[in-house]
């Protein structure tokens, strides 16, 4: 037991004095991996914030429909439970002639001429609506269609505005938006999962022509596999601790200069420095597991290469 | 004890031999010079005693222990009962002198007291007590060498093994050197396997020598001359 711990405190001890007698060797595997790590903490704010961002847009989009005069209240709440059941529906909200009137005076309280221009009328112009809101933008068209195809075309619906208004190219738009960001999303990922395995095999080559020498001394002299990867494997640890404090630093410093363009771009994200900081712990988290997972395994893939000595 | 008996080993080919049907014994405590030029075998005979070759036919025996059975699992154990000195020294390019030899000592699990009294006294008896804190690099080949004999020394093995040990050296250095490896002969008793070019040293140290061509042992004498 002794032989164990003394040989795990020596493997921690050389890990440490490795990494600083190589102190090149050590600079450059730290500074690839805070590129990776930096490129997957990059890539997580920026997936947040356009998320956010098309959340955002998504909940202002909504269907109205307006219902003819007259229609009977029973016959009104048959047809919102109609469309309560169509697919792709996630709320819908009532909004009276009283609560549209209301609205209107509201809306146009400091522009007297339109107010006066009502009272010329001896009744409520404004019909009752229907706002319908979609589980996702792409349930626009089905349900729309579902409405218009529905028996309530004739007795209930006066219009909806999503042929008419601008929501239905808010919503082709919007999904247009959602496509083009997926397939941008997939195609940054790909590469930087192709530069991470590009930059993993260089240094796995870097970490082999500075390492083989040193096993193939350690296996003659008699060390046995513990006493040989133990340091190496501290080392590949303390690459990935410092790689991914360094790189979530410059991570830090450039989302916070390009934290106030982009909030006052993209309207209803979270401000970048805001996602950074309260998801600080997740993201360290998740670069540290990569980062060492990085580190240890080139280490160790280096060196096993060597072991058969 | 070293005894190989009937030991052929090849390399590629089936009938490019390394060695072929080698046959000797070194009693415990002998110093034996192995001649013959470069391809003759001699790297490869020390190589099947280390471990790092298996024999194609034939036995390797260390005392007791036939090295053909050895397992990858026990290799280092194995290895810590033999000093190996190389040509080109290898020694731990980050590591200081001390460190170097140290390192011998820590694999077998020794504890820093011990290693702290033993490892000055080794740097003594080769030399280089006011180099303990250098680094490789900022040694010579011959004080490199000095290290490398006391890192082979350090956990008193039986047998030493010295591949070419001189081969990088300038002449004073390497009588130097051979001078060493006699003085350990005959005071600490250790086996010595000293393989060497060297025609004037091996003609002036009068000990066994064992002469190799194209892997077949052509002489092997205690006239200690060097004829190949």
């Amino acid at each position: 037991m002794d032989f164990f711990i003394s040989n795990i405190v020596r493997s921690i001890k050389y890990g440490f004095q490795n990494f600083g007698r190589n102190i090149f060797l050590s600079i450059a595997t730290t500074s690839i991996m805070v590129l990776t790590l930096f490129g997957l903490g990059f890539f997580m704010v920026i997936n947040q914030i356009s998320s956010d961002a098309l959340k955002g847009i998504q909940n202002r989009v909504d269907i109205s429909v307006y219902l003819k005069e007259g229609v009977e209240e029973a016959k009104i709440n048959e047809f919102v439970d109609f469309v309560k059941g169509l697919e792709g529906v996630k709320e819908t909200n009532l909004i009276t002639k009283e609560m549209a009137l209301d609205k209107f005076k509201e809306t146009y309280k400091d522009e007297p001429a339109i107010l006066q221009s009502l009272q010329v009328l001896d009744s409520n112009p404004l019909p009752i609506t229907l706002t319908i809101k979609a589980k996702n933008s792409q349930f626009y068209q089905n349900i729309n269609d579902s409405l218009l195809a529905s028996e309530y075309k004739e007795s209930v619906i006066q219009q909806t505005d999503y042929q008419k208004s601008t929501s239905k190219n808010i919503i082709d738009k919007l999904n247009n938006i959602i496509k083009v960001t997926r397939n941008v999303g997939i195609s940054v990922i790909v590469v930087l999962a192709t530069i991470a395995v590009l930059i993993t095999y260089n240094t796995i080559r870097l970490t082999l022509y500075s390492y083989r020498q040193e096993i193939e001394i350690m296996r003659l002299v008699g060390a046995n596999d513990l006493q040989i990867k133990g340091p190496f494997f501290v080392e590949g640890v303390l690459f990935g601790v410092f790689g991914t404090f360094i790189s979530f630093l410059i991570l830090f410093i450039v989302v916070l200069l390009i934290s106030a363009p982009i909030a006052s771009f993209i309207d209803g994200a979270q401000a970048p420095n805001t996602y950074l900081l309260s998801n600080a712990f997740l993201i360290i988290g998740i670069q540290l597991i990569v980062g060492i997972i990085l580190g240890v395994g080139s280490s160790l893939i280096a060196i096993n290469r060597y072991l058969k000595v | 004890m070293i005894l190989f008996k009937n030991v052929t080993k090849t390399y590629g080919e089936e009938d490019s031999f390394a060695i072929e049907n080698i046959n000797f014994k070194i009693e415990d405590g002998e110093f034996v010079v192995l001649v013959g030029q470069s391809g003759a075998g001699k790297s490869t005979l020390m190589k099947l005693i280390t471990g790092e070759q298996k024999p194609d036919k034939g036995e390797v025996f260390l005392g007791k222990t036939r090295v053909n059975d050895l397992r990858y699992g026990d290799m280092p154990t194995h290895r810590r009962s033999l000093g190996i000195i190389f040509q080109d020294f290898k020694l731990l390019p980050s590591k200081t002198a001390y460190e170097n030899i140290a390192f011998a000592m820590e694999i077998l699990g020794k504890d820093n007291l011990e290693i702290s009294r033993k490892v000055p006294r080794f740097l003594n008896i080769v030399g280089m007590g006011a180099k303990a804190n250098k680094f490789p690099s900022q040694m010579s080949g011959g004080e490199r060498q000095r290290i490398a004999i006391a890192r082979a020394l350090i956990n008193e093995p039986k047998v030493l093994l010295a591949d070419e040990c001189t081969g990088n050296l300038d002449v004073f250095n390497s009588w130097d050197i051979v001078n060493l490896l006699l003085k350990i002969n005959e005071q600490l008793k250790t086996t010595i396997i000293f393989a060497t070019h060297n025609k004037e040293v091996v003609n002036s140290i009068n000990k066994r020598v064992i002469s190799l061509d194209k892997g077949r042992i052509i002489r092997d004498s205690l006239d200690g001359k060097y004829i190949i």
